[in-house]
């Protein structure tokens, strides 16, 4: 009997050895931990991924998602560290933004670049990297974990009066793996903003794994503004992870815009009572572009509440992918949750696939979802032409509009207005 | 006013039109010149809303035969864009809402697209908010409408009249009202007539789209219109108005089979 290996689309079909060895040329080029403490860190999850395999559409978690982009992708060699010319190109990259902000951290390739970060301001304290991990035990998460070239962890106390901003940035230096980490714990009865954005230096064909943790304290508060704006030919895979503790207040927005590939995981673990969530995501996918977001809210304990919008914008042949999950066990007695997903098809070739999926034991609970999909009105696009615009111009404002949701709660403006533009450069 | 030396804004000839296949509009003639007031009765199923959306442009409308000329060039070659910059406009009979687009910047981007079409600079947002004040107290509508999205929530009478407010900023040569007055309260209907009376020049016309002649107490026509099967049928003074709502269209269909 022979096997015959098919390219791209069929790897489903390749015997478990095969795909465990496309997870094992990844392993290979993990670069060394710069940290001795991330020494065990990286083991245990090396360990974990012993049994695993890359997805494959047989995992129902990946059905919808395919990633040949990135089994067809050759990864060279690890990241090298940073170099002077890379560090210049990414200072003039960050020089063109402007807002205050209190704490200034920039990962290049997954290394925390001093440089280019300021963290000196009262209620910011860069921690070695011994924070509890708190990311899910999956396989993009662990891969991370396992290929650790740097961990940065933050403390923020107090109430900060201006954003912590962080940027990933991704270089061109070579076709390899880069896997930023950040983690931060909000301090009971803290207050912050978070601003987090993934970007790339043109020509990045990296494959970034990232993960960032985030740990509410009692009644801490934390506004977390994700961005993921990576170069069109960049592989991104995205683990958000939040845990929170009594009474506290998690509000995210998570705005996706590049990547040819690209997931976010986003994954809340409310611990204690009273607590609130509110998540907010925006994918706007052109071209071909493959963009996913899988949320989980796992509620362990009573009395708290989410809320969900989660909104696609699909042009030409992009496909999005929606899947929240919503889980409320016996002990989560009165949780409220609601969940929307709602995506606008700008192309008859675009495609969503969107999943709710509740998991409610607990008798005494108020849980809601819905999904719609939708296109441009016709109708509408007449009335703003009769009126003196073209086309254009009609599409453009219909198309801001279904996004404005997403974006009104956005602070500071600057960020939003920078979103807003970079939402209709993409349209056109 | 009728003044017959004046210039023909719109001439349409012969115009025939269908919608997926099915006629509607079936050789339909008429002329209005500048300074004019036209109001187009008849019944339902008339084609008399077809009329105006073909007007306007509307893409599901097809023009089948016959012309229409405005201001003397052929107004069915531009896009609806371009019809509307060069100062036609329809009063919606169903103005619609469109959530999430604020109501000033949309009354702004359009009446900086016809500034712009005719060589004048786009007028800033601190201008525009001037201008648009201005224009309300003519609808009488509350400034706070220019903030919420467009329509959105407003009644039947307040969207009317946020037409209105458009016409008012966009000026244009040939207004073309919808069964404006549907939906209307007594109250809302003298504020809207008063609004398109104060509107009218000796450089533009309106067409008005009505089923009733109560409009038309308040909205003094030059001439009325009949129509009926997608053509029009009888022409004559603002008195046509009352006979059509005392006698109603038969008698109109009666006629018009024995002349033909």
């Amino acid at each position: 009997m022979t096997i015959t290996v098919k390219a791209n689309s069929d790897q489903a079909d390749l015997p478990k050895a095969s795909r465990a060895n496309e997870l094992n040329d990844l392993l290979n080029l993990a670069p060394p931990p710069r940290h001795a403490e991330l020494g065990a860190l990286r083991q245990a999850a090396r360990d974990r991924l012993h049994e695993q395999t890359l997805p494959t559409p047989r995992n129902e978690d990946w059905r919808f998602t395919d990633l040949s982009a990135l089994r067809t992708r050759s990864f060279q060699a690890p990241i090298p560290p940073l170099n002077p010319e890379i560090v210049a190109e990414v200072r003039h990259l960050l020089c063109e933004r402007s807002f205050p902000t209190v704490a200034q951290i920039v990962l290049i390739d997954g290394y925390f670049c001093g440089e280019l970060s300021r963290v000196n301001a009262a209620g910011v304290e860069l921690l070695p990297p011994s924070l509890p991990a708190i990311a899910p035990p999956e396989v993009f998460s662990d891969l991370n974990t396992a290929m650790l070239a740097d961990r940065v962890c933050l403390r923020l106390t107090g109430s900060l009066p201006e954003p912590v901003e962080v940027f990933c940035v991704s270089s061109r230096q070579q076709q390899s793996v880069v896997s930023p980490r950040l983690s931060v714990e909000v301090a009971a009865h803290g207050q912050a903003t978070l601003i987090e954005r993934f970007l790339s230096l043109t020509g990045d064909q990296q494959f970034t794994n990232s993960v960032t943790e985030l740990s509410l304290g009692v009644s801490a508060r934390l506004r977390h503004v994700r961005i993921q704006h990576q170069s069109p030919t960049a592989i991104h895979m995205g683990c958000t992870a939040v845990c929170q503790a009594q009474d506290s207040d998690y509000e995210g927005h998570a705005i996706d815009l590049g990547g040819c590939l690209s997931r976010h995981n986003w994954q809340v673990q409310i611990q204690g009572s009273g607590s609130q969530t509110l998540l907010k995501g925006l994918a706007i996918a052109m071209d071909s572009q493959i963009m996913d977001t899988h949320s989980a809210v796992f509620f362990n304990a009573p009395h708290s509440g989410s809320e969900q919008i989660h909104k696609c914008i699909l042009g030409d042949r992009a496909h999005g992918i929606f899947n929240g999950r919503v889980v409320v066990p016996q002990v989560a007695q009165l949780t409220d949750a609601s969940q929307l997903n709602r995506t606008l098809l700008l192309s008859d070739k675009a495609r969503v696939d969107t999943k709710p999926q509740l998991e409610i034991v607990a008798d005494n609970v108020k849980c809601s979802h819905g999904a719609t999909v939708s296109q441009l009105a016709a109708e509408d696009i007449f009335y703003l032409r009769s009126r003196g615009l073209d086309e254009r111009q009609a599409r453009d404002l219909l198309v801001k509009a279904f996004a404005l949701e997403q974006l009104v709660e956005i602070e500071p403006d600057p960020l939003r207005q920078e979103i807003e533009e970079a939402l209709l450069a993409k349209l056109h | 006013m009728i003044r017959p030396d004046s210039e023909v804004i719109l001439e349409v000839r012969e115009l025939t039109a269908s919608v997926e296949d099915t006629p509607i509009l079936k050789g339909l003639n008429l002329t209005i010149r500048a300074g004019e007031i036209h109001a187009i009765m008849g019944p339902n199923g008339s084609g008399k809303s077809t009329f105006s959306k073909i007007l306007a442009g509307h893409p599901d409308y097809t023009v089948t035969g016959g012309e229409v000329l405005y201001k003397g060039k052929n107004l069915l070659d531009l896009p609806p864009e371009e019809r509307a910059r060069e100062g036609v406009f329809l009063a919606f009979q169903y103005p619609l809402e469109i959530p999430g687009v604020s109501n000033l910047d949309f009354l702004r981007v359009a009446y900086n697209a016809k500034r712009k079409h005719q060589g004048l600079d786009e007028l800033d947002a601190f201008d525009f908010d001037d201008l648009v004040r201005q224009k309300i107290e003519l609808v009488k509508l509350d400034e706070g409408f220019l903030n919420r999205g467009v329509n959105e929530g407003f009644s039947g009478g307040e969207k009317k009249r946020n037409e209105i407010l458009q016409m008012a900023l966009l000026e244009p040569t040939l207004a073309i009202l919808d069964e404006t007055d549907s939906g209307l309260d007594i109250d809302a209907l003298r504020i809207v007539a008063n609004g398109v009376n104060q509107l009218t020049r000796p450089d533009n016309c309106i067409l008005l789209i009505t089923h009733y002649q109560r409009l038309l107490d308040y909205i003094v026509p030059d001439y009325v219109h009949v129509m009926e099967g997608g053509r029009i049928i009888l022409t004559g003074s603002k008195e046509l108005a009352l006979e059509l709502e005392a006698r109603g269209y038969d008698w109109v269909r009666e006629e018009e089979g024995a002349v033909s």
